[in-house]
């Protein structure tokens, strides 16, 4: 089948939820030397936001978004190889952990997936993180973005531990630091030190894409008068 | 086959201690003196309207609803991260952690947030969603209730086949949750508070979240891959739902419980067989306890459940008596419009995240709409007014605002 009607069964195989059907398109893509961004990219990246997009009003369901979110992961990583291979993008990097003290997790896979989705290599560092793990990874990796995940409330106040610990590391300057979790308000990321709040995947995802394009400010430029 | 109950790491000093070996709560001097204190405030509190929040509930549960009311019953959910706060005055100190590992605390804490706000209902929330229930091993957490902490116990139908359901008076953390209902009780007809406030405790998480026995995503992928594996896991949930609902009304003596649950997690397409469950649940714990109970959902999608949970019995006078949305639900009304037509108990939240954030005057708009979709009957509504759940950084004066709004539009 052509490249076009491929792409278009994968975003299909993703809006069903089909992993089975998506695999199999992967490979076929992969013997068809269709680069891999354009499959994460063309291919499942659409179905993800639709889902996404559906989840916030309501039609669509967090199951969806978790099982679309693993799928997408999956077929990643299957393609990663490739893409290193040939020395492309994916090279964008995204640190995610979920704070010290919360060891939640479904939430930082979906965004993840949104992320990887969007071409960013996703390096996930795990739950109870403390801050030295997301300054370690984001030095190592080199970073463009640090995410931190803290559903548990009391938790939250410790994404500013994360932010002084990028200070002092000297590279806060260096990423965008986003925070999500539950009730997460941007006055609460503004004071642990974030430059913006995902409420959920989709809209971390766009408040990035509004930080590079400029049409948002980082915290501290929010902060010069 | 035995119950098989997963490690807890960090439980404290009551775990493990069956209900009936738990003792009366001994209280020193000073905690007497702080109960005695809390209970006068709550006393006062109920002094400055004119019905009592008992008279409010059984106005609106009780067998004779709905009944005349000065305002709507006020359900402010709070659980124990938000409490803790009042015991040490949102300095940070105290943890939850605390108050999960020492009931009495867990117990000062609830009643000061009454107090404090002057609440209709004394919400005793759940402390554990029964992590280790299936033989998962899990652990307490400094900042909220317990979680999963290693592989899951059941990996196939093996290991599901072998598992017996608990019992809440001996198993897990259950019987320190049922000790702290019972105490609480013991506390209201000491000081004259049995008819006048409700006591409301909880039976989670639901047939359908065998997440405690499988984890959320196999549970997901069970649903399509292994459905006879997923339901067996939700049939053994019914199960334990209906012994710990049970157990909360006739151990903890409550006079009011709610059991949240993920409905709206999954799509109800292909899902159907499961409201049968909730419905079984429903009526066993109904004809055990003859009180009225809730269902308490937080996903948006949940609203396209109502219709089925209502014909298949899930919700009814011989069931649970309606529906709370809490503030993640914002199409609620659509399930207000049906259980209305079928007279059934229904109250809706507004955003946790706005009563955080504010403006107070959007708060107050939320709060409004709400009151006046419960009010749509005027006094034969079957309706309340939500807050919650109070988010830990809910300050005391947004708490505070919310309150007093519920309470102002909430009158007829």
């Amino acid at each position: 089948m052509s490249k076009k009607e491929l792409l278009k069964k994968m975003t299909q195989a993703v809006l069903d939820i089909d992993d089975v059907a998506l695999m199999e398109l992967v490979k076929e893509g992969l013997k068809e030397k269709i680069p891999p961004m354009e499959m994460i990219m063309e291919g499942m990246n659409p179905a993800l936001t639709e889902i996404g997009k559906g989840f916030e009003t309501g039609k669509r369901f967090m199951s969806d978004l978790v099982i679309a979110g693993d799928m997408m992961i999956e077929a990643t990583e299957l393609l990663r190889p490739t893409i290193e291979a040939a020395g492309g993008k994916g090279n964008e990097v995204m640190i995610i952990g979920t704070v010290e003290g919360d060891v939640h997790f479904v939430g930082k896979r979906i965004v993840s997936a949104v992320f990887t989705g969007a071409g960013y290599k996703v390096i996930d560092i795990g739950e109870n993180k403390p801050a030295k793990a997301f300054v370690d990874a984001a030095k190592e990796h080199k970073a463009v973005i640090v995410g931190a995940s803290a559903i548990l409330s009391p938790c939250k106040s410790y994404c500013g531990v994360i932010a002084q610990a990028l200070i002092d590391a000297g590279i806060r300057d260096k990423v965008i630091f986003i925070v999500g979790g539950w009730a997460f308000t941007q006055e609460l990321a503004d004071q642990f030190g974030a430059d913006a709040v995902g409420v959920d995947a989709i809209k971390a995802m766009e408040q990035v894409k509004l930080i590079k394009a400029g049409e948002i400010k980082k915290l501290k430029d929010r902060k010069k008068k | 086959m035995p119950v098989k109950i997963g490690p807890m790491r960090n439980a404290g000093p009551y775990y493990g201690i069956p209900l009936n070996k738990l003792p009366a709560m001994e209280w020193s001097p000073e905690e007497q003196r702080t109960i005695e204190r809390i209970c006068e405030k709550i006393h006062k509190n109920i002094a400055e309207e004119e019905m009592t929040p008992m008279q409010r509930f059984n106005a609106t549960y009780g067998p004779k609803a709905p009944g005349h009311r000065d305002r709507l019953l006020m359900e402010v959910a709070f659980h124990v991260t938000y409490a803790v706060r009042q015991l040490d005055g949102f300095s940070d100190t105290i943890r939850p952690l605390d108050a999960y590992q020492l009931p009495k605390m867990c117990l000062i804490a609830h009643l000061m947030t009454v107090a404090r706000y002057k609440l209709d209902i004394v919400f005793l929330g759940p402390t554990n969603y029964g992590e280790n229930m299936f033989g998962a091993p899990a652990a307490m957490i400094a900042d909220g209730n317990p979680v999963q902490d290693g592989p899951m116990y059941v990996q196939s139908m093996k290991e599901l086949e072998d598992l017996e359901c608990p019992d809440p008076t001996k198993d897990g953390l259950y019987p320190q949750y049922l000790w702290w209902l019972r105490e609480t009780r013991k506390i209201w007809d000491k000081y004259g508070l049995t008819d006048k406030m409700p006591l409301e405790g909880s039976f989670c998480a639901g047939p359908d979240n065998p997440a405690t026995m499988f984890g959320y995503t196999e549970y997901i992928k069970a649903l399509r891959k292994n459905p006879d594996l997923a339901k067996k896991g939700v049939y053994l949930m019914t199960e334990w739902m209906k012994r710990l609902g049970k157990a909360v009304y006739l151990d903890g003596k409550v006079d009011y419980a709610y059991m949240c649950a993920v409905v709206g997690m999954f799509p109800l397409k292909g899902a159907e067989w499961v409201v049968a469950e909730y419905a079984k649940v429903g009526k066993f714990v109904k004809a055990a306890v003859k009180k009225p109970m809730i269902h308490a959902w937080a996903f948006e999608p949940c609203v396209q459940w109502v219709p089925q949970m209502i014909k298949d019995g899930a919700v009814g006078e011989d069931s649970f008596n309606g529906i709370m949305f809490t503030g993640d639900v914002p199409s609620y009304k659509k399930g207000f419009d049906l259980l209305e037509k079928i007279d059934a108990n229904r109250l809706a939240n507004p955003p946790a995240d706005l009563l955080v954030s504010g403006p107070m005057s959007d708060v107050e708009e939320e709060i409004k709409k709400r009151c006046n979709d419960a009010k749509s009957q005027g006094q034969k509504s079957k309706a309340s007014i939500g807050i919650g759940a109070v988010d830990y950084f809910t300050t005391p004066e947004h708490l505070d605002f919310s309150v007093a709004a519920a309470k102002k539009w909430g009158k007829f």
